[in-house]
């Protein structure tokens, strides 16, 4: 877990610090900063580990144990840490020895200052894989300053490191969450469509219900035509992600808009400092190339870096390509304060296969990897800018941050084929022309959000407070086309919005210790949303039409009855507020046990296209509750921590897929319940991460399973990285096997019916020599043909062909993709 | 101990997520028409005459049958549009000529599928090919093929026709305000005929039709006879006694009816 609190610090050694004469210290050439473990959260208590570190001629860490402890947490938390350092080797004489030395961590939750005491010189011996340690070193303390995380909010909160199990194949940055337990991604869009997201029991579709950021910046895009709230995360370059935090609840009075089933935060990093260049070959003509950039002396959250990306797909109509740039620079202020100014741009062009009916599949009229319709796919941009402000005064710590984003997007899909082009009388005779939907939709996003959080000593404890605000305004423009399978000319214009939309949230925030090992945190938050909708073809259809004056083919009407003129257009304005309480009970630790119980209330703003004039929206209020318990416990050097988790959440109007409409679309309330199950185990040359997650959700009203929603899901990420017993020019070769294993269990659909299972291997195998690696990588080993997504309704793909229609509702589903392979090579230079 | 609880509460916890269902079931099932042997020797009357009727030959050529959830009243409460994005339930699109004097089950050729839900009307599909558009293949392309002999105090009466819906029965649009009004495929569908009942899987939809009922109000000898002697209905709107039969084809109440035999 990753979580809370703040680094602190961590010791960096700077170059040439004399142990003895002609002695070189060990000086560190890559770092990373530790976590503040999560179930130390409570207790709050500064803590400073000091390992002792053997690191071998190589400058490779052979051997690290705790010399000074504080508890499992924070021990694992050092060793993981100090692991993946790599070291220039301690010299005598010009000549690389091999050293054991003694490394100091400093913990302090937040907002705790940056206090890193002096570590007095290590006169350690020792030995690291047989090397003999030749000399005692005395490394120099260096203060590294970080941010403050934001404080866990339970067992549902996953802060997780990426760290090795960044090597597992993942199709992008958005595959990361398969980190976080009960989670099931899927894409019936397309390469630049955003997933589409299922995470304990709610379908969050591609973002609706999950409240996404990358550094702090908002991803949801209100108002989005598409889906309120989409996210689309593939402008994240997944070499630069650092850490993810999934928050599977609304727990967090940080949590915004969309929060309803959680959220999910990016934070960018750059370990490996240099410059990387990464090229990669692989299945269906794919070539992907990353720039990477990080100069050596400054921070991980210094770094630039460049993604390009073509592929023909797997199967007919998958094509993609785009690229996508990320740059970011963190500058001091002061003595523990630093800012952060972060520029992203993005594009992508790509195409869709949409989804086939099985009944086709079966009957060989269409291929497992076909489409019906190929002017499925679309376009999207992404241009983005921020900048914040992290800084202390005392007890006090201050953050604040603003943002701007453009964003513009095509999207076309075709769920239904041939159904939905009724023949109306005022129009002119036609056939059916295809249901192809050509969405397009430009947004503006501006805001901010900052918070101030304090802390003092009361009852000889710890106790914290922190207020805070968000606020953003989103101006869209949208349009919906239906286009002609014949001409690809836009026959209607189903929707023709202007959205301009205000979010402004201000809240409350606590951590309240009483006694010692018992935190109460929470507060309350409140939200106000703003609607002003120009809706550009109010009228569609006249109830009594003059015959001297019929409407026609046209889809926006200036008429009203009788041939009464109007202005099509129609302008809707409205308001909605939401009060948030939300508070997490943390007890322990016990032997390494913590107990928590969460509850809060989240909130999804209505869908702009629901609004209507001065009635208060409707938006979807989620209340959700959960009891967990984490323990985490140190053997030698593997370090364990496991969770169990029983929640529930009631929401009370959920959304669910219309085929029709090529979106969710509002349904009655639900309520789900299940229980989940996560370890992490870590390990000098293991990383392993396993979760299961069981959950049932079904309509308040009618008892019945909410489709779509898998009931299981299971996920198994290991990385086994090691030196090779050979060296090659005398260098060691650090080799890496690396795997993930997911299951999905039978996701309940409309009818009755229920998927297939889902049962996927992907696993690569990598090799660092130097400045080189290469890397294999193959996912879906087995080459398991499978059914990533599954759907039931009605559609028409034969009345194309003038056969008999076909309308009432069969299976849909979007292929999983079959096996592919990928070579990547890559070097880096410069680094220290 | 700790280990059986732990095994026994996530047992309980996968049984809990795997129960239930969204409602509803597909299903597939078999499909028989039926004609009726009653029909090979009746009586009716049409304008005061009363005729006895025996029919050699009745057939009618379907293209499908689109079972509905919402039952209908009127005879044909579509506009404009052949049918509905939404409401069917079940489909059977396969094409069956049916002998319309035969007790005997006729299968379709094709098994049916949908929902298990409740079935309040039907729509019955007649001809071939596309619905809404006009065939260059009429003559062939009938949907109504029958021959018999009517007799009545006043005479004998031999008879044949056959029902084509093409352009011989194209209609204009109801004005120039509804140009879309009128398609041809509504007079290829007799839709909202009445039913009530559950389809399930392995069952047998059987589909039964009176002919007897097109003859209804039928004056056979107001039908012109040809060179043979023989009584030849016009296939086309041009004449009343064959639009009276062609309407009859078409009627939704008490020509067709289908029922469900479960399993």
């Amino acid at each position: 877990v990753r979580a809370v609190a703040s680094i602190l610090a961590v010791l960096l050694f700077s170059a040439n610090v004399a142990a003895a004469p002609g002695l070189i210290a060990p000086t560190a050439k890559t770092h990373s900063e530790p976590e503040y473990p999560s179930p130390e959260i409570a207790a709050g208590r500064d803590a400073t580990v000091v390992l002792l570190v053997t690191i071998d001629r190589e400058g490779h860490v052979v051997n690290a144990t705790v010399d000074v402890s504080q508890g499992p947490y924070f021990d694992e938390a050092a060793l993981v840490t100090v692991r993946k350092w790599e070291f220039f080797p301690a010299e005598r004489d010009g000549v690389p020895v091999a050293a054991r030395i003694k490394v100091p961590f400093h913990f302090a939750p937040p907002p705790g200052k940056i206090a890193v005491p002096p570590d007095p010189a290590s006169h350690e011996h020792g030995k690291g894989e047989g090397v003999p340690v030749d000399e005692h070193v005395h490394p120099e303390d260096v203060r590294v300053v970080g941010r403050t995380n934001p404080t866990s909010r339970g067992a549902g909160d996953f802060a997780i490191q990426i760290g090795e199990l960044g090597q597992v194949p993942r199709q992008n940055a958005t595959g990361l969450m398969n980190l976080a337990p009960g989670i099931l991604l899927t894409n019936e869009g397309g390469d630049g469509h955003a997933e589409q997201v299922f995470l304990r029991g709610f379908d969050a579709r591609e973002g609706q219900d999950i409240a996404f950021s990358v550094n702090g910046v908002p991803v949801n895009e209100s108002g989005n035509l598409h889906a309120n709230g989409y996210a689309d995360t593939h402008f994240v370059i997944p070499e630069l992600v650092e850490s993810l935090r999934v928050v599977e609840g609304p727990f967090d009075p940080r949590q915004g808009n969309y929060a309803v089933a959680g959220s999910a935060e990016y934070n960018l990093g750059l370990v490996r400092r240099g410059v990387s260049a990464r090229t990669t070959l692989g299945s269906f003509n794919t070539q992907r190339m990353v720039l990477l950039w990080g100069p050596k002396d400054a921070s991980t959250h210094t770094f630039g870096g460049v993604e390009l990306y073509r592929t023909d797909g797997f199967g007919a109509n998958r094509g993609a390509k785009r690229a996508s740039a990320i740059a970011q620079y963190e500058g001091t202020v002061g003595e523990s304060g630093s800012y952060r100014l972060l520029a992203t741009a993005y594009g992508v062009d790509y195409q869709s296969a949409g989804l086939v009916r099985l009944d086709d599949v079966r009957a060989g009229r269409q291929d497992f990897y076909g489409t019906y319709d190929v002017n499925q796919g679309g376009q999207s941009t992404r241009f983005s800018i921020a900048a914040d402000i992290e800084s202390r005064a005392k007890d006090t710590l201050y953050y604040q941050q603003v943002f701007v984003t453009a964003r513009g997007m095509r999207v076309q899909e075709n769920f239904t084929g041939f159904l939905l082009d009724a023949q109306s009388p005022v129009q002119n005779p036609h056939a059916q022309r295809g249901d192809l939907i050509d969405r397009s939709i430009s947004t503006l996003t501006v805001g901010g959000r900052g918070f101030a959080r304090h802390h003092e000593k009361l009852w000889a404890q710890k106790q914290e407070i922190e207020v805070g605000y968000s606020a953003r305004y989103d101006a869209s423009e949208a349009t919906q086309h239906r286009v002609s399978a014949a001409t690809q000319a836009p026959y209607k214009l189903d929707i023709d919005n202007q959205p301009k939309l205000a979010d402004v949230g201000a809240y409350i925030d606590g951590a309240l210790r009483p006694i010692e090992k018992v935190t109460l945190k929470g507060g309350l938050r409140a939200n106000l949303f703003t609607f002003d909708v120009l809706d550009g073809c109010a009228v569609k259809s006249v109830r009594r039409p003059l015959p001297s004056n019929p409407p026609g083919d046209a889809s926006c009407l200036s008429q009203g009855d009788f041939g009464t003129y109007r202005e099509p257009v129609q302008r809707r304005t409205t308001a909605s507020f939401a009060l948030l309480p939300r508070a997490t009970l943390q007890v322990g630790p016990f032997s390494g046990f913590n107990f928590t119980a969460s509850y809060g209330k989240g909130v999804r703003s209505i869908d702009p296209i629901y609004v209507t004039d001065d009635v208060e929206t409707p938006f979807a209020s989620v209340s959700a509750y959960e009891a967990g318990i984490v323990v985490g416990r140190s053997f030698g050097a593997s370090s364990l921590i496991a969770r169990s988790i029983f929640f529930g959440t009631s929401v009370d109007r959920d959304l669910v897929f219309n085929q029709a409409e090529g979106r969710n679309t509002l349904s009655s309330g639900t309520t789900r319940a299940g229980w989940i199950g996560a370890v992490r185990f870590g390990h000098p040359w293991l990383d392993q991460a396993a979760h299961i997650t069981l959950v049932r959700s079904s309509f308040d009203d009618t008892g019945t399973l909410v489709p779509y929603v898998p009931n299981v899901v299971m996920r198994s990420d290991t990385a086994v990285h090691h030196d090779l017993p050979w060296k090659l020019d005398k260098k060691p070769v650090h080799v890496k096997f690396s795997n993930g294993l997911s299951f999905v269990g039978r996701r309940a659909l409309p009818y009755g019916q229920v998927s297939d299972t889902i049962f996927t291997l992907d696993t690569s195998l990598s090799a660092t020599w130097g400045v080189f690696m290469v890397d294999l990588a193959a996912s879906n080993v087995l080459n398991r043909q499978y059914r990533l997504g599954e759907y039931n309704f009605a559609s028409d793909w034969q009345n194309q062909n003038g056969a008999k229609p076909t309308l009432v509702p069969a299976r849909h589903f979007s292929a999983g993709p079959p096996r592919s392979l990928f070579l990547t090579l890559g070097v880096t230079l410069g680094g220290s | 101990m700790k280990e059986h609880a732990f095994l026994l509460a996530m047992s309980a916890m996968l049984t809990a997520s795997c129960i239930g269902t969204t409602g509803g079931e597909l299903v597939e099932f078999r499909a028989e028409a039926y004609g009726s042997s009653a029909s090979r020797v009746f009586a009716m009357s049409a304008q005061g005459a009363r005729y006895d009727v025996q029919l050699a030959q009745a057939s009618l050529r379907i293209a499908g049958i689109y079972f509905s959830r919402i039952a209908r009243s009127g005879s044909t409460e579509r506009e404009s549009a052949c049918y509905s994005a939404e409401g069917y339930t079940a489909e059977l699109r396969a094409d069956l000529t049916v002998d319309a004097l035969s007790d005997t089950a006729q299968p379709f050729p094709e098994l049916g599928r949908g929902l298990n839900e409740r079935v309040r009307a039907f729509d019955l599909w007649l001809g071939r090919g596309p619905i809404n558009e006009f065939t260059s293949e009429s003559a062939t392309n009938a949907v109504v093929v029958f021959q018999g002999v009517a007799s009545n105090g006043s005479g004998t009466f031999p008879f044949e026709g056959r029902v084509t819906i093409d352009l011989n029965r194209k209609q204009n649009p109801a004005s120039p305000a509804a140009p879309g009004s009128n398609p041809i495929c509504q007079q290829r569908i007799v839709d909202g005929i009445a039913a009530d009942f559950v389809p399930s899987s392995g069952g047998i939809l059987e589909l039964r039709m009176d002919a007897r009922q097109w003859f209804d109000g039928v004056s056979f000898s107001e039908v012109p006879k040809d060179a043979r002697g023989v009584h030849v209905f016009v296939d086309g709107p041009d004449h009343p006694t064959s639009v009276q039969l062609f309407n009859n084809v078409r009627k939704n109440r008490g020509v067709y009816s289908a029922t469900f035999r479960t399993p």
